[in-house]
């Protein structure tokens, strides 16, 4: 029966993409040439400008690349990704392997997501300059995470926090204000903004899951210096970062479809030099939308894995 | 009508099945994967909650009593993406599902697939194993 569908299925399957990609446009905002153009190229082409000056990069993306692997990732009892040994993936009864689309929707940029170099770019060799314990200390959590020891080892995403700047779903959506760059994004819901206008930071006792972001333009690079991080996680493999986290990101407008995206982590206290992750923003299909994602409205996560709460 | 949404959630599932995104959260830690779990019975509600939606189905055990079990779906939001609709799952349909069973036990699971009563097969979009047709 099984095998009756998935042969049905796959015909059918072949139609819808096909029918698919008669129908959907092969870029979103910008012109004809969707082809991702070379860095070279890149530099030949102009963005055109807000009303006060900023380049525009305004519109709908998906982010690609962020959240790369460090070399020698731990075994991590609560991550799907195939090449874990202890994961559903590698069920033996075919079950898995384990679908990575939850959260995405069909939401996909329209440029290669492997444009450049992805992931951890530096150090090359993806070995992360741990401090020395640390590591050890973040794969002794990673065990206490399944089962979940307590509610302190339940991820941040299960317990609906704002997700950070490292966890990626899709779609975001720039806007740009005179003094701000706002970036929206249909996880969780949130709104980051990027002042421009040359403030301080907030006092260091302030404490956000998003951080608090200035940036400034250099040319066709926004740089945005972000620090007062609370409770934030690289990865499932990186399950928290500490306090003293400060980030660097630079968005490059690589052509009209394309901004490259670099972020430099440096958290002292977890690590004895900064390192850096790539990426990219690529346009969205057209026709996407932010639509609510209100993660707290019906979740069971916690009842899930701890059971009802006790009745008062 | 049906027939257009099967298609369309098979084929764009398919289309993103190679897109490595994460999910919302870790299914192993909330659902148990050596307690895979096939039942039959009636929808009795499909709620359209976010961060998941979640399909309830009657159950009649053999000897005659009724558990109402509950399972896990993708978000709205994904599942209007991948092609399903709020009529998709209409109240009082057959059908049969297929998924893991909640960490703490009870009538609870995360949705792999959904069998229609003509034999044609829906993929909840969740964040479990086979949730999606595969390459």
């Amino acid at each position: 029966m099984k095998r009756r569908f998935l042969a049905a299925s796959t015909v059918i399957t072949v139609i819808a993409i096909v029918s698919l990609a008669g129908s959907v446009p092969s870029q979103a905002q910008a012109p004809a040439a969707s082809v991702a153009k070379t860095a070279d190229t890149a530099k030949s082409w102009t963005p055109p400008r807000t009303a006060d000056g900023q380049p525009d990069i305004q519109g709908f993306y998906a982010r690609n690349g962020i959240q790369g692997l460090e070399a020698n990732v731990p075994d991590n009892p609560i991550d799907p990704g195939e090449k874990n040994p202890l994961s559903v993936s590698n069920r033996p009864d075919g079950l898995g392997p384990y679908p990575r689309i939850f959260g995405e929707g069909a939401v996909r940029g329209t440029q290669p997501a492997q444009r450049r170099a992805s992931g951890i770019v530096d150090p090359p060799n993806k070995i992360l300059p741990w401090r020395p314990g640390e590591d050890g200390k973040r794969r002794e959590f990673l065990s206490k995470m399944n089962p979940a020891a307590d509610l302190g080892h339940v991820e941040l995403n299960s317990r609906c926090a704002l997700p950070g700047l490292f966890v990626s779903y899709n779609p975001y959506q720039i806007l740009q204000r005179p003094g701000s760059v706002v970036i929206l994004s249909e996880y969780n819901h949130y709104t980051r903004i990027i002042h421009l206008d040359g403030r301080p930071h907030l006092g260091k006792n302030i404490r956000l899951f998003m951080g608090d972001s200035i940036g400034h333009w250099e040319g066709n690079t926004l740089i945005v210096d972000t620090t007062n991080f609370g409770k934030t996680a690289y990865s499932r493999e990186i399950p928290y970062l500490s306090d003293a986290l400060h980030t660097v990101e630079r968005f490059t407008i690589a052509d009209a479809n394309t901004i490259d995206y670099e972020i430099t982590v440096d958290d002292p206290k977890l690590f004895t030099k900064p390192w850096k992750v790539a990426g990219n923003f690529s346009r969205a299909e057209k026709g996407t939308e932010i639509m609510e994602f209100a993660c707290a409205e019906g979740s069971q996560t916690l009842v899930n894995i701890f059971g009802e709460p006790p009745r008062r | 009508m049906r027939t257009k949404v099967c298609v369309v959630v098979a084929g764009l599932s398919l289309l993103l099945a190679a897109v490595p995104v994460a999910a919302h959260h870790a299914f192993a830690a909330e659902f148990d994967v050596d307690k895979p779990v096939k039942v039959r019975g009636t929808v009795t509600k499909v709620e359209w909650v976010n961060p998941h939606a979640w399909l309830y189905v009657d159950v009649k055990d053999p000897d005659g009593s009724v558990a109402n079990w509950r399972f896990e779906l993708g978000a709205p939001n994904s599942l209007f993406r991948l092609g399903w609709k709020k009529d998709t799952i209409p109240t009082g349909l057959q059908v049969e599902i297929t998924g893991f069973r909640a960490k703490a036990g009870g009538t609870v699971a995360n949705g792999r697939s959904i069998m229609l009563p003509d034999g044609r097969e829906l993929f909840s979009g969740g964040s479990g194993p086979g949730s999606t047709p595969q390459k």
